[in-house]
């Protein structure tokens, strides 16, 4: 009992005593979780603002006469007529490895139902991107574990790469494989005891998403063993649009305590087409004005803000990086509309996902030719340059080539085998849901079809050998898969093993 | 000038003439009020006055403090009161003062968008949202 007299004593002191000054104003109006203030002359822009029952809210709009602020919270409490004041903070949110494997809202609190997250930092919700001095170039990868990407598209750390495509043509399922990838290699990274190994820590942040989308994501995460590497920030469909809006905001400040302490984390945001159209919906309400689509004028800034903070710091600043994988849900295959092409211009590549090639069973549905990395071929590493280095364009060739083929068949003798190399590099291409393969897999079956090992196998069976080759590398070839992980390079002894291994695998495979 | 921008702009020529030293001067309102009546339109005048009203009670508030209290308060705290609030807002503060039990204890005091709380009420609020 004396210890809580104690403690409320303490606090009592902490507590100042003297008069204290508030800044005040009155709702005048208030609708669609915007409201209109009367007062807080002394207000700042992006303030809280502290509204009865214990309801924040934010400062967006200041005017002359009014003050235009979101609020975040249960808004139906709150009436004309009421009283708020200033608090002189911006919105934080808690941060630091205490999430990790937690679900929170937008505000950082927890919506997991396992109790209060005892998070002792807490850093602000907007903040000003590293500038040009303590950056550094994307040197290292970031393994997604999708072939198709690693090999053609590489992502470096530090890097921004979007992924964009119409509905259902696998946008989330790519950024949650890489999610898992990292959980993959976190788990065998830190058990092999390197002290060098970078783990990286992932953040989902989920704008707009129906709840059952979320459930089944987090299912998916927990199933593949990742929870305990990620933290889900959620701002469901159904939430107002003010935490539609600040959410991918407070992810990447829980990213950014990752990159400013030294460690690597990536951050998905799924997705900010549906985060602009919040945007949109708060400034219309505000009665800013409109211009393209109805978007405000600074929905360029909205994206390009929340992007920039994402780097690969140089080593006089701790060497953390922050990786962002921005998801754009296109209409009807237009990437030329106002959003993805903000987006577009504002991230270092685009991964771009087609709806027929999905509807054809090619899974993960890239688009080869307008999918680029602009940065992340640096940070490829050197046995996957030397396996993968042609196979974009070989496989952008195969399929000028195969619209070409389609109205007839007199083709010569180099014209087929391109086809064939190119069908075939599209069937080791397929991969389905939430089974990453590690990176020296990849350079495995790579180097096996480069080197023409996979053309006296029909077509119409690449699938199967791939996976069958896959299983005798893992089981049968683990040193040989370790010494590529090693040397990350494959040297003259490296080829004779694959050769050998791969020779080996032949004599017992059937179709 | 049907124009809510108009109007404004209009009310906003007609406040600086109702002021005299930083505070508005009754008789530069009756002045005011006369001129609008003689001048205006029908139509004009009901949205004028309602925003002359909106920027007046404003204007007023920033030089009139409300103290509210308990029990009863001396001559000489509310004098000290006021000479401090002159000396914060740059000009001579008046004061209005009401009695609210709700306090408890102590005094509170709105200038404008300003308050000053030194209640045993406001504490207690502060107390209630540190613990929460």
């Amino acid at each position: 009992m004396s210890t809580i007299i104690t403690q409320i004593e303490q606090e009592i002191a902490k507590l100042n005593t003297g008069v204290v000054k508030t800044n005040t104003g009155t709702i005048i109006s208030i609708a669609d979780g915007v409201c209109k203030v009367e007062g807080l002359s002394k207000v700042m822009y992006n303030e809280m603002i502290a509204f009865p029952g214990g309801v924040f809210g934010i400062a967006l709009n200041l005017e002359e006469e009014f003050v235009g602020a979101v609020i975040l919270g249960d808004a139906s409490k709150l009436k004309e007529g009421d009283e708020c004041q200033t608090t002189g903070r911006l919105l934080s949110v808690p941060v630091g490895k205490e999430l990790l494997g937690r679900v929170v809202d937008a505000l950082g609190q927890p919506v997991d139902g396992r109790g209060p997250i005892n998070a002792t930092t807490f850093f602000p919700v907007e903040k000003i991107a590293p500038g040009i001095i303590p950056r550094k170039s994307v040197t290292q990868p970031l393994q997604t574990g999708i072939v198709a990407i690693d090999a053609m598209i590489p992502i470096g750390r530090g890097q921004r790469e979007l992924i964009i495509g119409d509905r259902q043509t696998g946008k989330t399922t790519i950024a949650i494989d890489t999610i898992i990838n990292q959980a993959r290699m976190n788990r065998v990274g830190l058990a092999s005891g390197d002290k060098s190994f970078r783990p990286v820590y992932s953040i989902y942040v989920a704008v707009g998403q129906k709840n059952a989308n979320v459930a089944r994501t987090i299912e998916t995460l927990r199933k593949a063993d990742a929870l305990d590497f990620t933290i889900i920030v959620t701002a469901p469909a159904a939430d107002n649009p003010a935490n539609l809006y600040i959410a991918p905001y407070s992810g990447t400040s829980m990213g950014e305590w990752f990159m400013e302490n030294g460690m690597d984390a990536l951050i998905v945001y799924d997705d900010l087409s549906k985060h602009a159209a919040a945007y949109r919906q708060i400034s219309l309400v505000l009665k800013r004005p409109s211009g393209r689509e109805a978007y405000p004028g600074d929905v360029f800034y909205l994206h390009s803000r929340l992007l920039e903070r994402s780097a690969r710091l140089d080593k006089d600043f701790g060497n953390g990086s922050l990786t962002a994988l921005p998801i754009i849900e296109t209409q009807a295959g237009d990437v030329a509309a106002y959003i993805p092409t903000n987006v577009i211009s504002i991230t270092d590549g685009q991964i771009f996902l087609e709806t027929d090639l999905f509807n054809q069973g090619v899974r993960p549905a890239i688009s080869v030719g307008i999918s680029v990395s602009r940065v992340g071929s640096a940070a490829q590493i050197k046995a996957l340059k030397q396996v993968a280095g042609r196979v974009k364009l070989e496989l952008a060739q195969f399929r000028e080539l195969a619209a070409f083929a389609q109205f007839g068949s007199d083709l010569d003798a180099r014209t087929k085998s391109q086809l064939e190399r190119g069908s075939r590099i599209v069937e080791i291409f397929k991969q389905p849901a939430a089974a990453p393969k590690a990176v020296e897999l990849q350079v495995a079956l790579l180097w096996t079809i480069q080197n023409g090992h996979f053309d006296s196998i029909d077509v119409k069976t690449i699938t199967t050998a791939t996976t069958s080759l896959a299983d005798f590398f893992t089981n049968a070839k683990d040193a040989l898969l370790t010494k590529i992980r090693n040397e990350k390079a494959i040297s003259d002894a490296i080829t004779a093993e694959l050769k050998a291994a791969v020779a080996e695998w032949k004599s017992g495979f059937t179709a | 000038m049907h124009s809510k921008k108009a109007i404004k702009q209009y009310v906003g020529q007609l406040l600086s003439l109702s002021m005299e030293n930083g505070r508005v001067n009754a008789e530069r309102v009756d002045a005011v009020l006369n001129s609008v009546r003689n001048h205006a339109t029908k139509s004009e005048i009901k949205p004028i006055l309602k925003q002359y009203l909106h920027v007046i009670r404003r204007e007023i508030a920033k030089t009139e403090a409300v103290v509210e209290h308990v029990g009863p308060l001396s001559g000489t705290s509310l004098q000290t009161v006021l000479a401090r609030l002159s000396l914060t807002a740059g000009t001579t503060v008046s004061a209005v003062t009401r009695e609210n039990p709700a306090l408890i204890a102590g005094m509170r005091v709105r200038l404008g968008d300003d308050v000053y709380d030194s209640s045993v009420a406001g504490r207690l609020a502060l107390i209630a949202s540190e613990v929460n």
